[in-house]
C-alpha cells in the first residue's frame, strides 16, 4: 500500500475529532500545524509521502487523520 | 483457547482490546460493561452534549461495524460483583461466571456525591451520557445555577450555563477553581475568566447541605450563606470503582495498585485508566491519572504486556488533558505542580510553564496550542528546566 511515492494521496483532518494532541505535528511538522485553536490542519501545499502520511494517521490519538488515494 | 476479560466498556477497555486484535491476538475476548450503551467518549458529555451541538449517538467510539470487527463478546448492562483470583473467575450481577486467563480492570471511577445528601430533584453529577442529557435538558428550562466544585467538568459546565446566558454560581473549597491540577496561581486566572463571563464565583467555602422539598431550593455554604438554585451540578471529584475486587487480593490503594509496566499484585491481572494506580517511573511514584488520553496510551502498553509477559513495556507518559471554555482551548501537559512561570500572555491567551527546581514539570496553554508544542516536546524526554528556559527565550 505504502510505497513512498509523493502523489496519489489525500489527507485531511477531522476538525470534530482533533483535540489538538498535537503528535501530528511532532511526526510531520512539514506537512501538519496547529491553529490558535489547537485543532490541526493541513498545510497547504504540502507534499507529504505516502509513508509520512501514514505514520502521521497511526500516531493520531483520537484517529482525526483521514487518508484516501485518488 | 486463550481467553481475555476486560471489565468496563468504556475508552480503555475498548482501546485495550482493540490494541489486542491490533498485535495480533486470536484468542477470545469478552468485554463487559455496567451500561447499556455501546461504548460511548466521555470528553464530549460536558463539551457537545451539554450544549446540544452533538446528540447522544455521535458520541460512540466505534460503530456496529467496528465492533464486530474485533469478534468480541459484547455484555452489556451487566456489573462485575466480585472476582475470585485463584479461581480466575468474575462474578457477574447476573449471576454468570466468566473465567479468564488475562484479567483487566477497567471498570473506572464514580463521580463523587454531596455526603450524607437525600436525593433531590435538579441535583446531578456528570459522568454518564444519560447525567448529560438530563442536565442538558434541565439547562433548557432555564435554570438558576449553582456548580459545586470548580474542577474541569464544574468550570466547563458554567462555561455552558452562561453561554446559555444563564445566572451561576461556582462553589469552590480551595481558595481558587483548578486549585488542584493547575495550581493557585494559575487557578486565580481561571477564576478570573469566569467572572469576567458572568459567573459568580464563591471560593474557599464549601457546601454544608442542599435544601428543598422535592426539588432542590438553595445550597447552603459552609460560611452561613446561601445559593438559591433550582439545578445543582456536583462535580466534586471522582473515585475508583474497585469496590467489585473486595476479597480478591489485588491491592487497591486509591485505585488498582499496578507496577511500572501496569500489572496488578495478582498475576495476570492488568489494569488501565482512570482505575488504574500505577508506578512512573520517570515520576518515581504510583500515579493516577483520570485523562482521556491516559485511558488510550495506556491500553497500548497494556495489550502489549499482556500478550509479551517476558518482554513488557514499562509506561511512563506525559499526562495531557484539554478543555473547552467560553470558546477558549485549555491544554495541559505534564502535570501543574510546582512554581508557575508564564512566557506568553496576551489577551486570553496564555502559555504558563510548571518547575520544581531545576525538572520542567508541566505547561499549560489557553488558546496557544502551537506555543505549547515544543514544550510537549521537552516533557517527554524529561527535558531539564533550564532547558525549557531556554527553548522560551529562544521563542522570543
Amino acid at each position: 500500500m505504502s510505497n513512498g511515492t509523493e502523489r496519489d494521496i489525500d489527507v485531511a483532518v477531522d476538525k470534530d475529532k482533533c483535540c489538538g494532541y498535537g503528535d501530528c505535528v511532532l511526526v510531520a511538522p512539514d506537512l501538519f500545524e496547529l491553529d490558535d485553536d489547537g485543532v490541526a490542519r493541513v498545510i497547504p501545499g504540502a507534499r507529504p509521502t505516502a509513508d509520512t502520511v501514514r505514520e502521521a494517521a497511526d500516531s493520531c490519538p483520537v484517529a482525526a487523520i483521514m487518508v484516501g488515494s485518488t | 483457547m486463550t481467553h481475555v476479560v476486560v471489565v468496563g466498556a468504556s475508552l480503555g477497555g475498548l482501546c485495550t482490546v482493540e490494541a489486542l486484535r491490533r498485535n495480533g491476538f486470536e484468542g477470545a475476548i469478552t468485554l463487559v460493561g455496567d451500561e447499556d450503551t455501546l461504548p460511548y467518549d466521555r470528553p464530549p458529555l460536558s463539551k457537545q452534549v451539554l450544549s446540544g451541538t452533538w446528540q447522544p449517538p455521535r458520541t460512540a467510539l466505534r460503530d456496529d461495524d467496528a465492533l464486530a470487527a474485533l469478534d468480541l463478546t459484547l455484555r452489556r448492562g451487566v456489573r462485575a460483583l466480585s472476582l475470585n483470583t485463584a479461581q480466575r473467575q468474575v462474578e457477574l450481577a447476573d449471576g454468570s461466571l466468566l473465567r479468564y486467563d488475562s484479567l483487566v480492570v477497567a471498570t473506572g471511577v464514580t463521580a463523587q456525591k454531596l455526603p450524607g445528601q437525600r436525593p433531590l430533584t435538579g441535583v446531578h453529577t456528570l459522568r454518564s451520557i444519560n447525567d448529560a442529557v438530563a442536565i442538558r435538558d434541565e439547562l433548557a428550562a432555564r435554570p438558576r445555577v449553582a456548580i459545586v466544585g470548580g474542577g474541569f467538568i464544574g468550570t466547563e459546565v458554567a462555561a455552558e450555563a452562561r453561554r446559555r446566558g444563564l445566572d451561576v454560581t461556582l462553589i469552590e473549597a480551595q481558595p481558587v477553581p483548578l486549585a488542584r491540577g493547575l495550581g493557585n496561581r494559575m487557578g486565580a486566572v481561571f477564576a478570573g475568566l469566569h467572572e469576567r463571563n458572568g459567573v459568580d464565583v464563591r471560593c474557599g467555602r464549601w457546601v454544608t447541605g442542599l435544601e428543598g422539598t422535592e426539588r432542590v431550593e438553595r445550597v447552603r455554604l459552609s460560611n452561613g450563606g446561601t445559593v438559591e438554585a433550582d439545578l445543582v451540578v456536583v462535580g466534586i471529584g471522582a473515585v475508583p470503582a474497585v469496590d467489585w475486587l473486595a476479597g480478591s487480593g489485588i491491592a487497591v490503594d486509591d485505585g488498582v495498585r499496578c507496577d511500572e509496566y501496569c500489572r496488578a499484585s495478582v498475576p495476570d491481572v492488568y489494569a488501565v485508566g482512570d482505575v488504574a494506580r500505577w508506578h512512573h517511573a520517570v515520576y518515581g511514584e504510583h500515579i493516577r491519572v483520570e485523562h482521556w488520553t491516559n485511558a488510550r496510551e495506556q491500553a497500548s502498553t497494556v495489550a502489549h504486556n499482556l500478550l509479551h509477559p517476558d518482554a513488557p513495556q514499562r509506561y511512563a507518559p506525559v499526562p495531557y488533558v484539554w478543555s473547552d471554555q467560553y470558546g477558549l482551548r485549555v491544554q495541559v501537559a505534564g502535570r501543574g505542580v510546582g512554581d508557575v512561570e508564564i512566557i506568553h500572555q496576551d489577551g486570553e491567551s496564555l502559555l504558563a510553564l510548571y518547575h520544581r527546581d531545576d525538572r520542567f514539570e508541566g505547561a499549560l496553554a489557553v488558546s496557544a496550542a502551537r506555543k505549547l508544542l515544543p514544550y510537549r516536546q521537552l516533557l517527554s524526554r524529561a527535558a531539564s528546566w533550564r532547558e525549557a528556559l531556554a527553548t522560551a527565550a529562544s521563542a522570543i
